[in-house]
């Protein structure tokens, strides 16, 4: 016979739900009419339900509940909201509209890439134009070299190039086209920044360290507006189109010149002219003449110009009229002296086999007198050129290899090992063909900051090749390298 | 409550479709089981009303929502649940006070006489004190198993937590009232061991 302790809790608790088996639920009825305990824990089980059980609110209660719901909801429901539901699943036209958005998008990106693509790989960058019109101001890497834009969007078809491989960002631009920019074009340079905007026409716009450079579209032409900062300007006088810089609501207008503007935000600024002469003018205002040796300066937006001798000590100034001086002289419209015969290098086994290819383009050209009162500009060949121009195939092939390693290492960060290979290719060459080799030793110095070791090599480099490739970039390095000196 | 499930799904269809006057039917329909599920939880509370009228109004708002990949009243029943944690979360409150009025209602009648009236009124009491001391989860769950009939993958459903879970907050949720009888001498001393080994099977099922 089954007894009280033989059915356990849970055993009552299935027999009172009605889960247990027919013998088995017998068994249990029979323990539960005989046991007094077992009838009390059933008791309490059945006691269970009521016990979670409470009283409902009265239908009173539940018609004002409901009432306020409602009024609740149906606020809720008139207000737009998120959370809403969608009444509308089955109307076609945000379907439509979604789908044609992401056309839209997809179409869009494609036409980006496609473009992308079509150009020049190597011109592309993550800094291209982050506004879309050619206006950036960037930070940039050595081995970047990215273009300000496409000539349909925003005239620059130039090609900007980094200069030093330091990483900062001196920057120059090669090849704009004098005119093709558009109006709102923006040029700007960071802290230690050098941007060149260099013209067909060899003239050049320097921009120096912080400045802002905007062009407007004023009576059919561009003038380049100085926000903030120094221009260097380098020109060759045109009576028909006169280089105009804007600035703080003044012009400066070349008459065949070197020049430099400054504006600060405030609008205060001065021209210093180093050759030539510049014509300082506010609208309906008496202009000034400003000449070589002389300066102007204004001290805001309203202010006059007024005559002022140059200012020397200022670094900006001393600075751009050395980085002049290292400049070759603004071109002139003539044709280049011939050359009376071929640079003799200092390197014995160069035998210029044949003419430089310039001499004979030269020669095909009419000869014209070379006015005594201006200075030519022609751009003599370097040792360097000439010499890897006229080098055996198989040298010259080894050679260029040897470069484009020496190259790779410095842009993958094996300075150390470029240095090496450097050192010993110069040891093995000392004449012309080692002209880039002392320019890549001096810069990975420079890279490693050994400055002495850098000066070394920059001095060496300017007094082997004082025509050099890079003389413009060793003159600047080694002024900047005494300045920091200085400091 | 309709009458059938079928009945709630059509309600609940017209009102995803936007027909205002299905919002009133559905509240008629579901008002109980929210009345329920929440004196469950939190027991008889002065902010009841205003708890269904929040708990209905998120299950207007999540309609859109439902899919009918589970059972309504499973789906509602997590709202409902949902709504009374955040409550309990925010007012901090245990145990739940017991509410001694109204019992006489709530209990079904008997023919047994006042003297068994009154004895099944007092144990009545005496669990639902013993309820109130358990854990809210421990307690929502147990509910929802002895009461409502729910098996332990719903009620993980409706908890969200997961049915290992759901089983471990059952298994001591009734170690614990069992416990709490004993200690309150409901039951007699002979008894005392009974159901516990049964349990501990029961959780490793």
């Amino acid at each position: 016979m089954m007894t009280k302790q033989t059915v356990t809790s849970k055993e009552l608790h299935r027999f009172l739900r009605g889960e247990l088996s027919g013998e088995r639920e017998a068994s249990v009825r029979k323990a539960l009419e005989a046991s007094d305990a077992l009838q009390a824990e059933s008791r309490l089980l059945k006691a269970l339900p009521d016990a979670f059980r409470a009283a409902e609110p009265d239908e009173a209660d539940w018609l004002r509940m409901e009432r306020n719901l409602l009024r609740a909801w149906r606020t809720e429901a008139d207000r737009p909201s998120e959370n809403m539901r969608s009444f509308a699943s089955d109307r076609w036209w945000p379907k439509l509209a979604a789908v044609g958005v992401a056309a839209f998008v997809i179409v869009f990106i494609a036409v980006f890439l496609l473009r992308s693509s079509s150009s020049d790989p190597s011109l592309t960058s993550p800094v291209h134009s982050p506004k879309g019109k050619g206006s950036f101001a960037v930070t940039v890497s050595p081995d970047w070299a990215f273009d300000v834009g496409r000539p349909s969007k925003t005239g620059l078809s130039a090609r900007l190039e980094i200069l030093n491989e330091q990483g900062g960002n001196y920057i120059g631009v090669r090849s704009l086209k004098r005119g093709r920019v558009q109006g709102e074009d923006e040029l700007a340079t960071l802290e230690d920044g050098i941007l060149r905007i260099r013209f067909d026409d060899r003239a050049e716009i320097t921009l120096l360290e912080n400045t802002a450079l905007r062009f407007h579209e004023y009576e059919n032409r561009v003038i380049p507006y100085l926000l903030r900062g120094s221009i260097a300007c380098d020109v060759s006088h045109d009576e028909t189109r006169p280089l105009v810089i804007a600035a703080a609501r003044l012009r400066v207008k070349d008459t065949g010149t070197r020049f430099l503007v400054r504006v600060e935000e405030t609008g205060a600024g001065r021209v210093e002219v180093t050759e030539g002469s510049v014509l300082v003018e506010r609208p309906a205002k008496q202009e000034l003449s400003v000449k070589a040796g002389n300066g102007a300066v204004w001290k805001s937006f309203k202010a006059d110009a007024e005559a002022e001798p140059p200012h020397g000590a200022e670094r900006a100034f001393q600075r751009i009229e050395r980085l002049f001086k290292t400049l070759p002289p603004p071109i002139r419209e003539t044709p280049p002296p011939l050359p009376k015969a071929p640079q003799k290098t200092e390197d014995p086994p160069m035998e210029p086999a044949e003419e430089p290819e310039i001499v004979t383009e030269s020669l095909q050209e009419p000869e014209t007198e070379p006015d005594p009162g201006i200075v030519s500009y022609h751009r003599e060949r370097t040792s360097w050129q000439w010499t890897m121009q006229n080098l055996p195939d198989l040298q010259r092939d080894a050679i260029v290899k040897f470069y484009a390693l020496v190259e790779k290492q410095m842009g993958s960060g094996y300075t150390l090992r470029a240095l090496a290979n450097l050192e010993n290719f110069l040891e093995q060459h000392p004449g012309a063909e080692g002209e880039k080799a002392r320019f890549l030793a001096a810069e990975s110095h420079y890279n490693l900051q050994e400055y002495p070791q850098a000066v070394e090599h920059y001095r060496r480099y300017a007094e082997d090749f004082p025509k050099g490739t890079w003389i413009e970039m060793v003159l600047f390095r080694l002024q900047e390298l005494r300045e920091r000196r200085l400091r | 409550m309709p009458d059938s499930e079928t009945d709630l799904d059509s309600i609940v269809l017209r009102c995803q479709k936007g027909e205002q006057t299905a919002y009133s039917e559905l509240f008629r329909a579901i008002r109980s089981d929210i009345h329920r599920i929440l004196i469950a939880t939190l027991g008889p509370d002065s902010e009841i009303e205003d708890l269904i009228q929040t708990a209905s109004l998120e299950i207007f708002r999540s309609l859109g929502r439902f899919k009918g990949e589970s059972r309504f009243s499973t789906w509602m029943y997590r709202l409902v649940v949902n709504v009374a944690f955040q409550y309990l979360r925010k007012n901090r409150r245990r145990p739940i006070p017991v509410d001694l009025g109204d019992l006489n209602t709530e209990l079904v009648s008997s023919d047994e006489g006042p003297e068994r009236h009154a004895t099944e009124k007092e144990q009545i009491m005496q669990v639902r004190e013993i309820l109130a001391e358990l854990a809210p989860k421990k307690r929502i769950a147990f509910y929802l198993h002895e009461i409502e009939g729910f098996n332990p993958e719903e009620i993980a459903r409706i908890t969200g937590a997961s049915k290992f879970t759901v089983k471990s907050r059952l298994f001591y949720a009734r170690k614990e009232f069992f416990r709490k009888i004993r200690q309150r001498s409901l039951l007699e001393e002979s008894r005392n061991v009974s159901g516990e080994d049964d349990d501990e099977t029961d959780r490793n099922q």
